[in-house]
């Protein structure tokens, strides 16, 4: 019983320890070059971004990943995107690109190494000429279109290499996005689907389980030993061998 | 040294009670401690009503002002669940969410702004109402509730719980408005 209640003690502690911290590091997972979790890029996108990201790979070692999500529940754009970079394990080479489409801002996560070809101003000017007008029309296939393909072969020129980008985002720029998908729902610091909801452990809540320890039987049998050897023992008197009881 | 049986029944039964007492008191704060960490819990459910109303406000920033007095309210729910107040507030401040929340849903979707635009009008009219709904299930369903309630039925309705609550241990601060 006692070994019973100290695994149980100490399953709750590990939980009470573990579970908080796992709270602020919950995030979607990867689905490859392209996390469209706002449901608003075309197959065709999809694909083509992960064509791009493979051709980039190639030429520098480096990754090009897209993630969009509808809200980040007041979580910074650039320190989210970062947070996802990190989570992802993604490589010094590898540039990360947030959309949020509710919120309408976006984020780059640049990887140390990949910062040769894209340092800050470049990042600035690329998704000022590149993105942000195509982003805030939302034409969310071209934006993506138009900025994965100046980010290649800017990440590729820093290398000597190049990039062929032709046969990609063809039609991107030429059909209009599609609205929203309703049906998945993300928190900010955290993620969950409509779909997924029942089967997930989050939001994570702690389990409560009562110990009901304050007075257990062992305390009362001991604490009526005590009484019974205090109290009502019959006293025994020994004579080991020196003569007759009785008083002397 | 020979104890007389009166002498030693009263040591002994300052013994039971001091070992009674610091028992109840034992057992009863250490009850209490698996309670308050089940509130990690509920703060992580209370973090999807915050981040519910961030999205709404968020949206509710393109078409209406910040002076708007259902904005105010919302936003007012918002920092106080954010923030460090009292259960009690906070308990109430998730009530109040849920209504002020509906009225502001409502407003959005009645103006022209948000039923010309596709994407806002599905936010407001499906997405954001699934979400908000879904943070009050999660909030309401939370553990701690269970926990608080159950912690203090049994230090009510017990003579340990009696002993513990003489010995300074008070009953959980429940997660209701009232």
């Amino acid at each position: 019983m006692r070994r019973f209640v100290s695994i149980v003690a100490v399953l709750l502690l590990c939980a009470a320890l573990i579970l908080p911290a796992q709270a602020d590091t919950q995030y979607p997972s990867s689905q490859g070059a392209v996390t469209d979790l706002a449901n608003v890029l075309r197959e065709d996108t999809v694909k083509d971004v992960a064509i791009l990201s493979e051709r980039l790979h190639n030429a520098t070692l480096g990754n090009f990943y897209v993630v969009t999500r509808h809200f980040l529940g007041g979580t910074d754009a650039s320190v989210y995107a970062k947070a996802l970079f990190d989570a992802w394990n993604l490589d010094d080479e590898d540039v990360l690109l947030l959309m949020v489409i509710g919120e309408e801002k976006y984020a780059l996560a640049v990887g140390s190494a990949a910062k040769a070809g894209l340092s800050a101003d470049t990042q600035t000017s690329l998704l000022a000429s590149h993105f942000r007008s195509h982003f805030l029309n939302r034409n969310y296939d071209e934006a993506v279109a138009d900025l994965s393909a100046q980010i290649a072969q800017a990440l590729a020129r820093a290398e000597g290499e190049t990039i062929n980008v032709s046969g990609l985002f063809g039609t991107a720029a030429i059909q209009s996005t599609p609205a929203p998908a309703t049906g998945s729902y993300q928190w900010g610091n955290s993620y969950f689907s409509l779909e997924d909801f029942e089967d997930e452990d989050w939001p994570i809540d702690i389990e409560y389980s009562s110990h009901s320890a304050h007075f257990n039987w062992r305390g009362w049998l001991i604490w009526g030993l005590v009484i019974y050897f205090a109290f009502f023992r019959k006293k025994k008197s020994y004579n080991f061998g020196h003569g007759p009881r009785g008083r002397r | 040294m020979k104890l007389k049986t009166g002498t030693a029944a009263l040591i002994m039964v300052i013994l039971m009670v001091f070992s009674i007492g610091f028992g109840a008191y034992r057992g009863w704060s250490r009850e209490r401690e698996l309670v308050n960490e089940t509130y990690a819990g509920l703060e992580n459910m209370l973090q999807t009503r915050v981040e519910s109303a961030y999205n709404l406000l968020t949206v509710a920033s393109r078409h209406l002002p910040e002076s708007d007095e259902a904005v105010r309210n919302v936003t007012k729910d918002r920092d106080t669940l954010a923030g460090k107040a009292a259960l009690k507030t906070k308990a109430a401040a998730n009530e109040s969410l849920s209504a002020d929340a509906a009225l502001l849903l409502q407003k959005l979707s009645a103006l022209s702004s948000v039923q010309q635009d596709s994407r806002d009008q599905m936010y407001v009219d499906s997405y954001l109402p699934q979400m908000l709904a879904q943070s009050e299930f999660l909030t309401v369903k939370a553990n701690y509730n269970t926990a608080a309630r159950e912690f203090n039925e049994s230090l009510k309705g017990s003579l340990s719980g009696w002993i513990a609550r003489l010995m300074g241990i008070g009953p959980a601060e429940e997660f209701v408005a009232q």
